[in-house]
C-alpha cells in the first residue's frame, strides 16, 4: 500500500498527507484528552500528539527499505506518550499499569520476531524505557520527597540497565564507553561548551523557582555534581543513546533513529507540563543522538547532559542574577559552542550522509597533503 | 573482560551514589531537571494521588512478577522439550524478570522496615 502511494504521490506528498492527517487527529484528540486528563493537560497532550505525528511524518522523507521497524517504533512512542500523559495526570495508577504492561509486552513482541533479530533486540531494549518508570514503585511515598530519593531512583534505573547488559552479554564498548571516532579533546570541549549553553537555554525555558540556599554551599554543589554528572547523565545516556539509539541505527536510517529516540526523550519530559521543555528536550536529544552516532562514543553526550543540568542548577541557585553578566556569560558560551560545532565538523568521519561537496573538499585536502609529503 | 567493565562501571556509579547519600542536600534541590526523576516527583498531584497509586502498583507488580516466574519455571527445558518460540520469549524476558524480582524484594524490604519501624 505504501509503495503504491509512494509511486503515485511521491515521498514529499506522502509526508504532507500524513502530517495533515496527524493535525486533524491531533485536534480531534484534544477534546477527548482534555475531558479525560483534566487540569489543563489537554493542550499539552495535543501538542505532544502533533509533535509525535510530525516526527513520524518527516521520517517518510528518508529512504526506508522496510516500514515495519518504523511502525514498531511508532507503537512504542505512542505507548510512551500515553504512559507519560497518565503519569502527569490524576490517573497516575493507569500510567504505572501501562509501564508494567509495556515492560512485559515489548520484550514479548521482540521474542516473537525471530526472523528479524535486530528489531527484536530493539523492542526488547525499549522495555527498559518503561521499566525505568517502575523504579518509583518499591519506594514508600515519603521516601521520594527527600534528597536521597532521587539518587536511589537513579541507582535502581542504572541497575536495571546493568542487569540487561549482563544478561544479554553486551560489551560496554559497543554501548559507547570508548573514545570512539573523534579526538577525545574535541569530544570533551563539545560536551562542555554545548552542555553549558543548553543549561542556560533550559533555565530560560523552565524559569525554575530559585533554590533556597540552605546549608553548606560547597556540600550542595558536590551533591549536585555527583547527582547530575554521574547518576543522572550516566543512567539516561546509557538508556536512551547506548541501549536504544545504538541498535535502532541498525534497523532504521540514522537520522530517523535519532529522531525517534529524541521524541521519546522529549516525551519523558512531559512531567514539567511545559511544551517548550518537551520541544527543547527533543532538540537536545537530536544533538546528543547526532554526537553519539558520529563519535560512536557516549563521552560527549554524557558530558553535555551532565554539564547542562549542572549549569541550570547553578543558575537556579544564585540568589540574584545580574542581567548584563548573564548575557556576557551566554555570549561566551555561545561562542565556545560555535567553535565546538566547527571542530566537530572538521573531525567528522565521512560516511554516506556526508555531502558530496564535503567529500570532494576532504579529498583535495588529502591529495595536497600527499603531494607535500612526496 | 565484558563483566569486568560492567563491574568498573557499577563501582563508579555505586561510589557516586554513596557520596550523594553522605552529602544529603536539602530536599528542595532534589527533583530538578531530570528526565526520569521529573514526572512523578514534579507533578502537582503528587501528594493526593501518589500514595494509593504506588500501593496498588506494588500489588500489580508483585502479581506480574509471580506470573513471570511461573512461566519461566514451566518453560524450563530441563522438564522436557519446549517450543523454540517459548525459549525465545524466555530469553527475552529474563532480564526483565530479574528486574521485577529485584523490585519485588525492595517492596518487601521497605514493608519490613516500616513494620519494625526503621
Amino acid at each position: 500500500m505504501r509503495s503504491v502511494t509512494h509511486l503515485v504521490l511521491g515521498r514529499t506528498t506522502e509526508s504532507a498527507f500524513v502530517a495533515v492527517g496527524s493535525i486533524i487527529v491531533g485536534c480531534a484528540g484534544w477534546f477527548v484528552l482534555s475531558t479525560f486528563l483534566g487540569q489543563g493537560l489537554g493542550a499539552l497532550a495535543s501538542f505532544s500528539v502533533l509533535l509525535v505525528s510530525v516526527t513520524f511524518a518527516t521520517s517518510f522523507l528518508f529512504p526506508i527499505d522496510r516500514a515495519h521497524p518504523l511502525l514498531a517504533m511508532a507503537t512504542v512512542t505512542i505507548t510512551l506518550l500515553t504512559q507519560e500523559l497518565l503519569l502527569s495526570s490524576e490517573h497516575l495508577l493507569y500510567g504505572f499499569l501501562i509501564a508494567l504492561a509495556a515492560t512485559i509486552l515489548f520484550p514479548l513482541l521482540g521474542g516473537l520476531m525471530q526472523k528479524d533479530k535486530p528489531l527484536g533486540y530493539v523492542l526488547q531494549a525499549t522495555g527498559l524505557l518503561f521499566a525505568s518508570r517502575l523504579a518509583y514503585v518499591p519506594f514508600p511515598a515519603k521516601f521520594l520527597n527527600i534528597s536521597i530519593g532521587l539518587p536511589s531512583l537513579y541507582l535502581v534505573i542504572f541497575m536495571m540497565c546493568i542487569v540487561f547488559l549482563f544478561v544479554k552479554k553486551v560489551d560496554v564498548k559497543t554501548l559507547g564507553f570508548q573514545i570512539g571516532k573523534m579526538p577525545l579533546a574535541t569530544q570533551l570541549f563539545a560536551g562542555l561548551s554545548i552542555g553549558t549553553l543548553s543549561g542556560i537555554a533550559e533555565y530560560f525555558i523552565l524559569k525554575p523557582p530559585a533554590i533556597p540556599s540552605i546549608g553548606d554551599p560547597l556540600r550542595n554543589a558536590a551533591y549536585v555534581l555527583f547527582l547530575m554528572m554521574v547518576l543522572v547523565s550516566f543512567s539516561e545516556e546509557i538508556l536512551f543513546r547506548g541501549l536504544i539509539l545504538g541498535p535502532s541505527i541498525q534497523i532504521l536510517p540514522p537520522w530517523v533513529a535519532i529522531q525517534v529516540t529524541s521524541i521519546q526523550f522529549g516525551l519523558m519530559h512531559l512531567g514539567w507540563r511545559n511544551p517548550a521543555e518537551v520541544l527543547f528536550a527533543y532538540g537536545m536529544g537530536m544533538i546528543m543522538g547526532f554526537m553519539f552516532w558520529k563519535t560512536q562514543s557516549l563521552i560527549a553526550p554524557i558530558l553535555l547532559h551532565g554539564v547542562g543540568n549542572v549549569a541550570m542548577f547553578f543558575l537556579a541557585s544564585l540568589p540574584s542574577i545580574e542581567t548584563h553578566l548573564l548575557y556576557l556569560f551566554t555570549g561566551i558560551t555561545a561562542a565556545s559552542a560555535l567553535a565546538a560545532v566547527y571542530l566537530l565538523k572538521r573531525h567528522m568521519p565521512l560516511d554516506a550522509w556526508s555531502s558530496s561537496i564535503e567529500i570532494r573538499r576532504r579529498l583535495t585536502r588529502i591529495k595536497k597533503r600527499l603531494e607535500e609529503t612526496k | 573482560m565484558k563483566r569486568r567493565s560492567l563491574a568498573y562501571l557499577s563501582a563508579i556509579f555505586g561510589a557516586s551514589y554513596l557520596l550523594a547519600l553522605m552529602l544529603e542536600a536539602p530536599g528542595g534541590m532534589a527533583g530538578l531537571s531530570t528526565v526520569l526523576g521529573t514526572t512523578v516527583l514534579g507533578t502537582t498531584v503528587l501528594g493526593v494521588q501518589l500514595v494509593p497509586a504506588i500501593a496498588s502498583s506494588q500489588l500489580y507488580l508483585s502479581l506480574t512478577c509471580i506470573a513471570l516466574l511461573v512461566f519461566l519455571e514451566l518453560s524450563d527445558p530441563t522438564y522436557g522439550p519446549t517450543r523454540s518460540i517459548a525459549t525465545a520469549i524466555r530469553e527475552n524476558w529474563l532480564p526483565f524478570v530479574a528486574v521485577l524480582v529485584a523490585l519485588f524484594f525492595m517492596i518487601v524490604g521497605f514493608k519490613i522496615a516500616s513494620i519494625i519501624g526503621i
